[in-house]
């Protein structure tokens, strides 16, 4: 199982390197995705009660996604206000840190609705697919 | 306008998605709690309006321009929605380089109008219509970004650079009006045809003494008139074969508006006949404007493209040829249509000169018979010229590098022979 969380990393932590060396943007989306995976599986393997540092671990992912796809568009054209965008983006890092927080919070707390919870979650993981498949359509138009 | 999410709203969903399936499946909430700022900003990113149309629109300091000038302009943009990140890209076309230090994405204000300067090198001959300008607009999440092209309404003509003549074909007949060749009928002119008898309505200033003093007897003198004449130019735009910008057709343009300018000064009437996929021409004409009219319709020459065995006509304007003009062809004799055309027009009496540009320095023969196909195609080629010069068309080939000039004067020397041969 260890070495399985290793590879899944090592391989998010390739494909984010992939993206900015050989600009494949779409590593921007399976890194990260890869390494959420790892994350995952590290928890299960470990069996760690609750990890507190969630919330960073979301804000670190964040950090990833905002700055390789800075540094990709920065190939199409330097940025007339860097220090502005700079300011954006630890805004971003600060509302991210803050919802995962208040999610981790929510999700750490007991409501003793177990089976309507993951009926909930299935729903809304349902609902993502199509709304993936959403954005692609418009690319073919 | 077309909407594409870019790698940020795609990694926001999919994170989304695989928190939630992994947190379901691990039973832990941590994972969704991971996805959680990644489902806000797929949320924010598919809630993302799409922007009103941009406008843009490129002042260049000027329209005409030649080979080798820089030209500058301004290209203004504006939207009324608002732009985090703007990315514009000026597509031109070839002939033309965009001089730019260094692309820079702008932001824009909604109804903000900014104006970037532009600088063109202009590197080849061309008319250039169709200037199209890539914009892209990212919103303030950068979650989606809107591409619009726009249709630039700028034009910019590149003149090619026009080298001095001095030899020319000269046609065998002249025209009526007053011009710069010597014409072989006799009349009022400078030039001394010869002496004749003198017989009554001459007019006395005629008489020459000296002569009529040796004779005993009074003797006249005869003089050729000097008239204009009229030369059409017939280029070839058919079987293009260069890959780049110059070829054949490169060559044919700028030795047509080398003629043209030169035969013009002369106060010759110069035509143009543009044969390719359609046939455009302008009726032949003197006077300073008609260079102009001429390399303005050179501009529009595109190389066509050509099927072997094609017997398609295309619709050639013989009545726009004035009697007794000079048909002077460029052209690279690839299109068996145009060999046909040359031969017809000589044999109903148009008196027909080739210049022809060779197409064998820009041919690539793959193979390894290469020396060989080469062999045969030159044979092939003086063939076919032995073929023209049979029906008294003096055809000469002109190789890139060579000097007009020179092809010119041996096209010269060549119908003055052959005028030998026929007087």
């Amino acid at each position: 199982m260890g070495a399985t969380v290793a590879l899944l990393g090592a391989l998010g932590i390739a494909a984010l390197l992939l993206a900015l060396l050989a600009v494949w943007d779409d590593g921007l989306v399976a890194g990260p995705a890869l390494l959420l995976v790892a994350y995952t599986a590290s928890l299960v393997y470990v069996g760690a009660p609750l990890d507190r540092s969630a919330p960073l671990v979301g804000a670190g992912l964040i950090a990833c996604v905002e700055l390789g796809s800075w540094s990709l568009e920065l190939r199409d054209g330097a940025e007339e206000r860097p220090v502005r965008r700079l300011g954006s983006l630890v805004l971003l890092l600060f509302v991210a840190l803050a919802a995962s927080t208040v999610v981790f919070g929510m999700g750490s707390a007991s409501t003793g609705a177990g089976l309507a919870l993951w009926l909930v979650g299935a729903a809304a993981a349902t609902a993502l697919i199509v709304l993936i498949a959403m954005p692609a359509r418009t690319d073919r138009e | 306008m077309s909407r594409k999410a870019t790698p940020r709203l795609r990694a926001a969903l999919w994170l989304t998605a695989v928190g939630i399936v992994a947190s379901l499946a691990a039973g832990r909430p941590e994972p969704v709690a991971v996805a959680a700022p990644f489902a806000l900003l797929a949320v924010a990113g598919l809630a993302e309006r799409r922007p009103r149309p941009f406008e843009a629109s490129l002042r260049l300091e000027r329209e005409r321009a030649h080979e080798g000038e820089r030209i500058h302009g301004e290209l203004e943009l504006s939207s009324a929605s608002a732009s985090d990140r703007l990315e514009a890209v000026l597509d031109v076309a070839a002939g033309v380089v965009l001089e730019q230090e260094q692309n820079r994405a702008l932001t824009l204000q909604p109804g903000e109008r900014r104006t970037l300067d532009v600088a063109l090198r202009c590197d080849h001959w061309g008319a250039q219509t169709g200037l199209h300008l890539r914009v892209r607009r990212y919103d303030r999440l950068r979650l989606v970004a809107d591409e619009q092209d726009l249709m630039l309404d700028a034009q910019l003509r590149i003149y090619p650079h026009i080298d001095a003549l001095r030899a020319l074909a000269r046609p065998f007949e002249t025209q009526a009006a007053v011009g710069d060749q010597v014409a072989r009928v006799k009349g009022d002119g400078i030039e001394l045809a010869e002496l004749r008898p003198f017989v009554p309505g001459d007019e006395l200033r005629r008489v020459n003494w000296r002569a009529s003093a040796r004779t005993g007897e009074l003797v006249v003198n005869q003089h050729h008139p000097e008239r204009n004449t009229a030369v059409l130019l017939f280029l070839d735009t058919f079987a293009e074969v260069a890959k780049t910008s110059i070829g054949p057709l490169d060559q044919s343009v700028r030795a047509a508006a080398a003629l043209a300018q030169r035969y013009l000064a002369r106060r010759d009437r110069v035509g143009l006949m543009v044969v390719g996929g359609r046939v455009r021409w302008l009726r032949p004409a003197s006077g300073a404007a008609q260079v102009h009219r001429i390399v303005d319709t050179l501009l529009e020459a595109r190389a066509t493209g050509s099927r072997p065995g094609d017997e398609t006509t295309f619709a050639f304007p013989d009545r726009t040829i004035p009697p007794r003009a000079l048909v002077l062809a460029l052209s690279p004799l690839l299109e068996e249509r145009i060999v046909h055309k040359l031969v017809e027009l000589r044999g109903r009496g148009f008196d027909v000169a080739v210049v022809e540009v060779s197409p064998l320095p820009f041919l690539e023969i793959l193979g390894e018979k290469e020396e060989l196909a080469l062999r045969l195609l030159r044979l092939e080629r003086d063939l076919l010229r032995s073929r023209l010069r049979e029906r008294g068309i003096a055809v000469v080939e002109w190789t890139e590098g060579e000097s007009l000039e020179t092809a010119i004067r041996t096209t010269e020397e060549f119908r003055r022979r052959a005028r030998v041969v026929r007087s």
